[in-house]
């Protein structure tokens, strides 16, 4: 398999405005949703939901590999699982072999939220036309554990 | 009267337009922005009560855009079954994403519902349909939650 390999060899990104997530969830608050100049900057698309189950035996990682296909733009990150703690994530752009979330692998509670309260990113991250994006989901936890993780994405139109 | 900027229909958001000789010329529509500003008409949901069926695990429920063009802004959802999995699907064929995903990932609560963002342009009489997997019983309340849009500048206010 290719991913861990790329994955292992992945540059740290610890800085850049691109990975900073909002937290502000008062919805009149600029702070919550990104820049809306950014947003209006996005060429014409359409809203994509990337959609992947989530089954971990204890102490075993799930690899999953995204193509979105298009150019397209990460915009939030949405999940929900069956324990609160207990997983790590990593996210690696193939591409560039960059970890985009973050320097260390996060807790999922840490990192994503339901659809009522999404992680969003400060500014889309942007991917390039078939290039992968690769997760890496471990389960730290004594039990087996399911969930479902979202990429809300903006896909450029003319697919 | 408030005003949205939505993507310019007539060049899809380019800013320009390719002639027949093949010549590129600003949009006449956006001045080349790829943006409009159109006037609200009001608030307006859309609303998609969804039963499953007894002895069925799916059912599929489709809402057509009304008179005027729909900007959705938030997605919410009422349901005893979070869990449950839902698929979308508009007029064009294209389908939202990639596998059925849970309401509760898909829309959020009516305190605090998930922002569409960019907001989605959705033309009148186009229709919108949605593909809900869950158990025989289930019902769940999804509302597209927006802002109608005048097709053409707003009528000027009337003398009270």
């Amino acid at each position: 398999m290719s991913e861990p390999d790329i994955m292992d060899q992945a540059i740290d990104l610890d800085s850049g405005e691109h990975f900073i997530w909002q937290v502000n969830r008062g919805l009149l608050s600029p702070l919550y949703l990104p820049d809306p100049e950014k947003l209006l900057s996005l060429p014409p698309g359409e809203p994509r939901w990337q959609v992947y189950e989530l089954s971990i035996p204890p102490q075993k990682t799930q690899n999953i590999t995204v193509n979105f296909g298009r150019r397209s733009w990460i915009l939030a990150l949405i999940g929900s699982f069956n324990q609160e703690a207990g997983y790590k994530a990593t996210f690696t752009d193939g591409k560039t072999r960059r970890n985009i979330f973050g320097t260390t692998r996060e807790l999922f509670y840490n990192l994503v939220g339901t659809a009522s309260n999404p992680a969003w990113l400060d500014t889309p991250y942007e991917m390039a036309p078939n290039s992968p994006l690769f997760i890496r989901v471990t389960n730290v936890a004594a039990t087996t554990g399911t969930g479902e993780l979202v990429l809300y994405s903006h896909m450029e139109a003319g697919g | 009267m408030q005003k949205h900027e939505v993507v310019c229909r007539n060049c899809s958001g380019q800013g320009s337009k390719v002639a027949s000789n093949g010549q590129i010329y600003p949009c006449s529509n956006c001045q080349g922005s790829g943006t409009v500003k159109r006037a609200e008409v009001g608030p307006q949901d859309y609303v998609f009560e969804i039963v499953v069926p007894a002895g069925q695990t799916s059912t599929s429920v489709t809402v057509t855009i009304l008179s005027y063009d729909f900007l959705l802004k938030w997605l919410v959802a009422s349901t005893t079954t979070p869990t449950d999995q839902l698929q979308v699907k508009d007029n064009n064929g294209y389908v939202w994403s990639n596998a059925p995903l849970q309401v509760q990932n898909f829309a959020g609560t009516g305190p605090l519902p998930f922002p569409q963002q960019p907001n989605l342009l959705l033309p009148k009489n186009s229709t919108i349909t949605i593909t809900y997997n869950g158990a025989a019983g289930h019902t769940c309340e999804l509302v597209f939650r927006g802002i109608a849009l005048w097709d053409t500048p707003a009528p000027a206010p009337t003398a009270a």
